[in-house]
């Protein structure tokens, strides 16, 4: 509601952002809704030359100027710099960060952006949306390891799989005829024969056994007991 | 091998039934050569042709038109191309067709109950012939 009221000095504010020759930062448009106080060009960051990743050959071995002239570029400590040279897509000098979720660090530490959990000027990782706290995967330890898991998961449903296999094959029911149907093929008996081991002979396919013929089959219509079909 | 099995576990959901009959629900019998299980002998034996026929509202040609499959070529075969039909219809507000399959089911159910009686009587029929040749064996 406050928004409303201060609308006429934000319009202000927001439509100045469009004039190329007047700097104005977000900090300043979003400082009443903030309790910390920016530095000055928080926000516009402005690399050029040597300040961007440079390509770093391969085969060069990193002398250690080089690499703490690496780390200083990067905010690193030289013992911690590694660069991304090793993967199969070389990416520079850019340093290769542990691939750790952003959840893993200390929620209860006073991050400058709490949300990712990062300090101003802390290297982001090349992979960032991929371990990201909103939109990344969650590297953090669970109670179970993978194998673990997988264990845990196929020794319920492979015995319940075993169980459903046995109680297919060996249904239990009440004794009943076998069932009636108004034509007789003699491959119904070739079918479930155990003797039989060409596929052919087997599922009744020659023409002999493809003949069909008429059965009669009787009710209980008249009887005592009467009959649920008529 | 194994689709036949899943085969079987997915027909048994959907309501199919199979010219195969497996074991019955008893596993120890008091004399197993009273049960007549699924012998077609001892059901041909005791057959009564003076019962009246169970007559089919669908005749083979009918059935070979619309390419029923083996299992489904039974006494409830109508009800059977009376879903078909209306699922050709209603295609694909198939909830439609409802009222037609629970009629079918209770035809298979019907069918199994049948098949029951007929067990139950042939049975005792194998008794009273069983008591019969133990009496005249007694005299002898």
């Amino acid at each position: 509601m406050s928004m409303l009221r201060g609308g006429h000095a934000l319009m202000k504010r927001v439509l100045s952002l469009s004039k190329p020759d007047r700097h104005v930062s977000l900090s300043v448009i979003f400082r009443r809704y903030g309790s910390d106080e920016v530095p000055p060009n928080y926000d516009m960051v402005h690399h050029d030359g040597k300040n961007q990743v440079q390509p770093l050959e391969l085969d060069e071995p990193l002398t250690p100027e080089k690499r703490a002239e690496l780390a200083a570029k990067y905010n690193l400590r030289p013992e911690d710099y590694v660069p991304m040279n090793d993967k199969w897509m070389t990416l520079g000098d850019y340093p290769k960060l542990p691939e750790e979720n952003c959840l893993e660090k200390d929620p209860y530490y006073d991050w400058d952006d709490p949300a990712l959990r990062r300090n101003w000027g802390e290297p982001i990782m090349f992979d960032m949306d991929q371990y990201n706290a909103l939109t990344g995967v969650d590297t953090r330890p669970q109670i179970f390891t993978r194998g673990q898991m997988w264990k845990i998961l196929l020794s319920f449903v492979v015995p319940c799989l075993f169980l459903f296999y046995l109680g297919a094959k060996y249904p239990s029911f009440l004794p009943r005829a076998p069932k009636q149907y108004p034509e007789y093929y003699p491959g119904d008996e070739k079918r479930e024969s155990y003797n039989d081991y060409d596929f052919f002979v087997k599922r009744g396919l020659n023409a002999q056994y493809r003949e069909r013929k008429e059965v009669t089959n009787y009710t209980f219509a008249n009887s005592p007991w009467g009959g649920p079909l008529p | 091998m194994h689709l036949f099995y899943l085969l079987q576990i997915l027909t048994r959901v959907c309501s199919i039934r199979y010219s195969v009959r497996m074991g019955p629900g008893i596993s120890r019998y008091s004399d197993i050569n009273a049960e007549p299980l699924q012998n077609k002998q001892i059901y041909e034996k005791f057959e009564d042709h003076t019962r009246p026929v169970r007559e089919m509202k669908v005749t083979s040609e009918e059935m070979d038109r619309a390419r029923v499959p083996r299992e489904r070529r039974d006494y409830c075969a109508h009800l059977w191309l009376g879903y078909l039909k209306c699922k050709r219809e209603w295609f694909p507000e198939l909830s439609r067709c409802d009222g037609v399959l629970h009629d079918y089911k209770h035809c298979n159910v019907d069918d199994i109950k049948h098949n029951m009686m007929e067990y139950e009587r042939t049975k005792r029929l194998m008794a009273r012939e069983r008591k019969a040749m133990a009496e005249s064996m007694a005299e002898d």
